[in-house]
């Protein structure tokens, strides 16, 4: 062991004097001087190492302009005075061992316009290239449409001659470049005439032979120059598109292809869907590359309140109907049982300029769809159940045309205003027909057949304008808005059906045969005006205050006419009008505490309602109108923080008043529905909603746990309910009524993590909920409590880059108790398994498979109903990626049903739709960018 | 007449300079730093093409306002850290915990930082930085720079600096240092993260570096944290993560 040591303590010393016997050190020293030999005090001075210009040391000149560096290990190096206004100087300082006297280094100033010009007021960077000087071109501003050659003129040394001959320094410009390439046959003015300045990131002025010199080291003065102009990365490329078609047995058919070309300021995108699948096809992708930059319209809510103080969050759709918007028809269309037809498109154009923003689009859906569905709903009542069946046949015809103007601009660096206007044109028509029957503890009372046309058309238009302004003050900011929206709709349908009742032994009594004619006239406009304003109180508080303002009137005009023959007679009995005018104000302030991750808010505002209603019948007898007023004091707490790391509590509570139906206050009697009579309640006052909500998570990134617990509770005051009776024949009368109870809790907890990292994965989530709705029934006051679990687990298998396997299991149990009918309680059960399989297979061949099982369960009905569905493909791409084959096989099995059930109120709901079942289908897609064999599912961070 | 002018101004530069050479200076640097997602996705080995045209397409004309950062200097040492917010409209976030002090005259450092989630302590000696000295000059905040270029190993990115000798402290943002002149801008792998000087305040005295008396946060070396990172991209890379969301870029 001592030997061991030993002679590594001589190795060692073999080795440390070997190494300093060979390096030799040597001394630099030099004068720094200018051109008119004064010396150049307090220049910097770098040692650098030739090979890499590896920065070894550094030093600045004496005030008569000397350095020196000591010691300097001999090899080969370079040395480098740089100041302020000169042109950096390199001399080279390789030594084997003898000392370097640099001499005097003459270091000449800096092109004066070239510092001014480009340095100073360009901001734009110069490269030193032997003599040669190249700077960043982008950085000068030249007006819209300008060529390259306008920019040029501009650029300092830079001449251009009428005819377009370019010289710098006086030395001629005889080849243009393009990102290195040649441009037009290398004519110069070709190049610099046609593109446009805008594009350019670099230009590049180097002597014709100088890259041919940096190689051989050797310099020669040329008399000519090559120009090179580098492209902007925006304005390279920017396009793509990809269309599928597929056609199948069953006739089906599938065609969808989107295009796409942008650069920074101009996006231009087109797409369009045909299928007769029910599945519309279009992804978030498709959305994205369609709308663009304003696939996500932040700060959309114009409606200010309580929450955000000037964040950023994205609120989706909402509205249906009319007043749905381009983004929430984009994405309807999924498959909705029966046997679908649809087609969409659209066309979307965006321009984004530095201070403005316009966007453009229209977009056109047409959903076509037959349906059959047999319906069963059992409603229990005190002392009997009564049992509706259905069964019924639908055709549906809808067709929508929207379009949106946008329009933002940046006034001043403080000031933005936009405008929006959209609009819509829908027309729809749908043929029903079918028959139902009423049943009272199992025996028949009422049978009905029937057969309606319904035809719908109408339009809406929509003006907005918004100011956003922010003041010299920091954190103070005003936000004005106004809008205008005006909906007009021509609703007409006629009825045609046939109406049987029975006695109690279930014995024909009588008929009525109903056939009529119904005109509707909806028209709407709703004013609204909102304000914000923020003010910063100094520390960390702000206070926000906000008004908002909505006017909303309704019209609407129904006629109906019996047909007696060939005759139409006014039926006086349901011809009607109304007006309805609701004002809305609320004014609210809050205070806001922001620090280091804290936010605490809290507020108050108050709220009034205005509700004006008149109604006429046709027999011209006046409903007592509607003229009430309600006001109510709103409330308002948040606090958000991170106790500890990776963690966020949210706790919050809020109170709203919803103000009741025109419809609801009116005091008459609606008999449209003979078995199902509304009548009016003048009475009626806002439900008031307390709402308590809590959010807690907690991340582990580094053993990616997360673990997150969400809960709210609502509780009522005056809640909307109804009051229902139902006679002996089964006829409903229906009182809308305030009651005081009701809640309902959510709650989520979800919990992912994984088992073997990047391998295996588990989230899994759990879902419960209680409702309790008070409703009176037959003069009993009754609780539907439904309580509902839903477990949910994933397991995420990814061994390898070939496959990857996801399993999940769905259990999801709701309990529906009632307070009148204990022997009514029940439970629903869903339970839905699947299993996908994404895989490579051999000869480039890739395959998807998806296995659906899904099992409903009512102890009611006494019904299990289980549908499993299995989806393969099987594909291959070709021609170097940019297209794919595709053959698929959709439900294996043939069992797909749209299957629907619930429970609610005092009934429960069953339905069953026919629905596409199996084929086949092969397709081929072309993708100007290449299509994806991915073996692994999108996840978004 | 115009001469003389430029004379003038020039002499008066060289004496500005030489004032600012005879003593070691203090001041405060305000930064801003940027970071173009879009183009550090892009570099993601999964990321098709495609994928890159469209959060270009959705994302690119996005503007991001940056995160400021405050650099305070004397005597040589140095405190880099998140400069106190002003009143902002939006709501406040919690910071990840970030400090790096440099001292230049006992070339030693306390970096406080963050690793996924979790605070560390960093201590040592100034690890020497091979920077190659490049031929550009370009102008930030009237201060003449150049370019100068280095490989950063441990998170595989070119780093490249831009300083000047006009302010003769040898540090700079994020830690950064070994540079004949303060360090004004940062930028790294070609724009996908820039730090950049937007104020530069050489008037202010300051009494005494911001430094908290106390850091917190797990002990460890250099290399030690370096393999963590090192093996938290790879590990993400393979798991299809971005590990820039978790990492600072």
């Amino acid at each position: 062991m001592q030997l061991v040591r030993h002679c590594f303590f001589l190795i060692t010393s073999i080795l440390v004097f070997h190494v300093s016997a060979q390096t030799q050190v040597y001394n630099i020293k030099g004068i720094v001087e200018d051109t008119l030999r004064n010396p150049q005090a307090y220049a910097t001075v770098v040692l650098l190492e030739k090979s890499d210009s590896t920065l070894m040391e550094f030093t600045r000149t004496e005030l008569d302009g000397s350095f020196r560096f000591k010691d300097v290990k001999q090899g080969n190096h370079l040395i480098k005075c740089t100041y302020v206004g000169f042109i950096p100087l390199t001399v080279d300082a390789s030594s084997t061992g003898q000392d370097i006297d640099c001499g005097v280094l003459k270091m000449s100033p800096l092109n004066e316009q070239l510092m001014e010009i480009v340095v100073k007021a360009a901001k734009a960077p110069i490269k030193m290239r032997g003599d040669t000087i190249e700077y960043d071109a982008s950085t000068f501003q030249v007006p819209e449409g300008s060529s390259v050659e306008d920019l040029l003129r501009r650029l300092p040394g830079m001449e251009v001659e009428s005819d377009g001959t370019i010289s710098q320094d006086g030395k001629n410009i005889s080849k243009v470049t393009v990102d290195g390439k040649n441009f037009f046959g290398s004519d110069p003015k070709a190049a610099t005439k046609n593109l446009p300045a805008e594009g350019i990131s670099k230009v590049q002025v180097f002597d014709t032979k100088s890259e041919q010199e940096e190689l051989t080291g050797a310099t020669s003065e040329s008399q000519d120059k090559t120009m090179n102009l580098e492209l902007k990365e925006e304005f390279k490329s920017g396009g793509f598109g990809k269309i599928i078609a597929g056609t199948g047995t069953e006739s089906t058919g599938e065609l969808k292809g989107n295009y796409n070309k942008f650069n920074k300021k101009i996006q231009f995108s087109l797409v369009g869907v045909a299928n007769n699948t029910g599945r519309n096809g279009l992804s978030w992708d498709d959305y994205q590359d369609f709308l663009g930059s304003q696939s996500f319209n932040f700060g959309g809510g114009t409606d200010y309140g309580f929450g955000g103080g000037g964040g950023r969050f994205f609120v989706f759709g909402g509205n249906s109907g009319i007043e749905a918007d381009i983004q929430s028809i984009f994405f309807s269309g999924g498959n909705s049982g029966g046997f679908p037809e649809n087609y969409n498109g659209g066309i979307n154009f965006n321009y984004d300029h530095k201070k403005t923003k316009v966007s453009s689009v229209y977009y056109y859906n047409q959903v076509g769809i037959e349906r059959s569905t047999i319906t069963n709903q059992d409603r229990f009542l005190t002392d009997f159940t009564q049992n509706e069946n259905r069964d019924a046949f639908s055709n549906n015809l809808s067709r929508g045309h929207r379009a949106e103007v946008k329009l933002e601009q940046e006034i001043d660096s403080l000031t933005t205003v936009k405008v929006e206007f959209n609009g819509a044109y829908i027309d729809e028509s749908n043929r029903s027909s079918g028959s139902s029957s009423l049943l009272r503890n199992d025996i028949l009372t009422t049978a009905n057949t029937y057969s309606n046309l319904e035809e719908n058309d109408g339009y809406l238009l929509n003006g907005l304008i918004l100011l956003r302004r922010k003041f010299m003050k920091k954190g103070r900011s005003l936000g004005l808005n106004a809008s205008i929206l005006n909906t007009q709709l021509d609703k007409n349908y006629d009825l045609n059906s046939n109406l049987e009742f029975y006695d109690d032994q279930g014995n024909f009594e009588d008929n009525q045969l109903i056939l009529q004619e119904n005109l509707n006239d909806q028209d709407k406009s709703v004013f609204k005006a909102n304000a914000l304003y923020v003010e910063p109180l100094g520390g960390n508080f702000f206070s926000q205050t906000f008004y908002n303002h909505r006017n909303r009137s309704e019209n609407g005009d129904r006629r109906v006419f019996d047909i007696v023959g060939n005759e139409l007679i006014t039926n006086d009995f349901l011809t009607r009008t109304y007006d309805n005018d609701i004002i809305y104000n609320r004014i609210g302030s809050s205070l806001r505490y922001s620090n280091d991750g804290t936010n605490i808010t809290a507020g108050l505002a108050i709220q009034s309602f205005d509700l004006k209603g008149l109604a006429t019948i046709a027999t011209l007898q006046m409903i007592e109108p509607v003229d009430i007023n309600f006001n109510n004091w709103l409330p308002y707490l948040n606090i958000n923080f991170s106790p500890v790391r990776n963690s966020y509590v949210d706790i919050s509570y809020s109170r709203d008043a919803n103000e009741p139906d025109i419809a609801d206050l009116q005091p008459f009697v609606d008999n449209i529905n003979p078995l199902y009579i509304r009548i009016g309640n003048a009475a009626l006052e806002p439900e008031i909603q307390n709402r308590i909500s809590a959010r807690v998570s907690r991340s582990y990134p580094l053993s990616g746990v997360r673990i997150s617990l969400n809960g709210n509770f609502s509780f009522y005051q005056n809640k909307f309910s109804r009051n229902e009776t139902v006679d002996e024949d089964l006829v409903t009368t229906v009182i809308p009524i305030n009651i005081d109870g009701g809640s309902s809790f959510n709650s989520y907890f979800s919990l992912s993590f994984p088992i073997i990292k990047n391998k295996v994965s588990i989230r899994s989530n759990m879902n419960i909920s209680q409702n309790i709705n008070p409703t009176i029934v037959n003069d009993f006051e009754n609780n539907t409590t439904t309580f509902t679990y839903a477990p949910y687990v994933r397991l995420s298998f990814t061994p390898k880059k070939e496959m990857s396997i996801y399993l999940s299991a769905r259990y999801s149990s709701s309990n529906t108790e009632y307070d009148i009918a204990e022997t009514q309680n029940q439970q629903v059960i869903t339970t839905n398994y699947s299993a996908e399989i994404k895989s490579r297979l051999l000869f480039g061949m890739y395959t998807d498979i998806n296995f659906n099982y899904e099992n409903f369960q009512n102890d009611r009905f006494n019904q299990s109903q289980s549908i499993p569905i299995l989806n393969a493909s099987l594909y291959r791409p070709i021609f170097n990626n940019k297209a794919e084959v595709r053959l698929s096989i959709y439900d294996a099995f043939n069992q797909n049903l749209g299957f629907n059930q619930s429970a609610s109120g005092i009934g429960i709901y069953q339905s069953s739709t026919i629905s596409l079942a199996r084929y086949f289908m092969a397709s081929v897609t072309y993708n100007m960018r290449g299509v994806k064999t991915d073996t692994r599912k999108n996840h978004w961070w | 007449m115009m001469n003389h002018i430029k004379i003038s101004v020039l002499g008066l530069l060289m004496l500005m300079s030489i004032s600012i050479t005879a003593q070691s200076i203090e001041g405060t640097i305000t930064y801003n730093r940027k970071t173009d997602w879009i183009s550090i996705m892009s570099k993601l080995p999964w990321v098709t093409q495609e994928d890159i045209d469209r959060r270009k397409l959705t994302w690119g004309n996005e503007e991001s306002k940056g995160r400021d950062y405050m650099l305070s200097f004397k005597d040589d040492k140095s405190v880099y850290s998140y400069k106190k917010e002003e009143a902002s409209v939006g709501y406040s976030w919690k910071k990840d915990p970030y400090l790096i002090i440099r001292d230049h005259r006992k070339n030693s450092f306390i970096d406080q930082r963050d690793f996924v989630g979790k605070t560390y302590k960093i201590e040592g000696e100034i690890p020497k930085t091979k920077w190659k000295i490049l031929n550009e000059l370009k102008e930030i905040q009237g201060y003449i720079c150049m370019k100068a270029e280095t490989y950063d190993a441990v998170t595989d990115q070119t780093i490249h600096a831009w300083f000047t000798d006009a302010l003769p402290f040898f540090g700079g943002p994020e830690g950064y240092s070994g540079l004949p002149g303060m360090i004004l801008e940062i930028n790294k792998n070609d724009g996908d993260a820039i730090i950049t000087a937007t104020k530069i305040d050489l008037n202010s005295d300051i009494e005494k570096l911001p430094i908290p008396k106390k850091i917190k946060g797990k002990q460890i070396e250099q290399e030690e944290y370096n393999l963590k990172i090192t093996d938290f991209i790879a590990e993400s890379i393979e798991g299809r993560k971005n590990p820039w969301w978790r990492l600072r870029y």
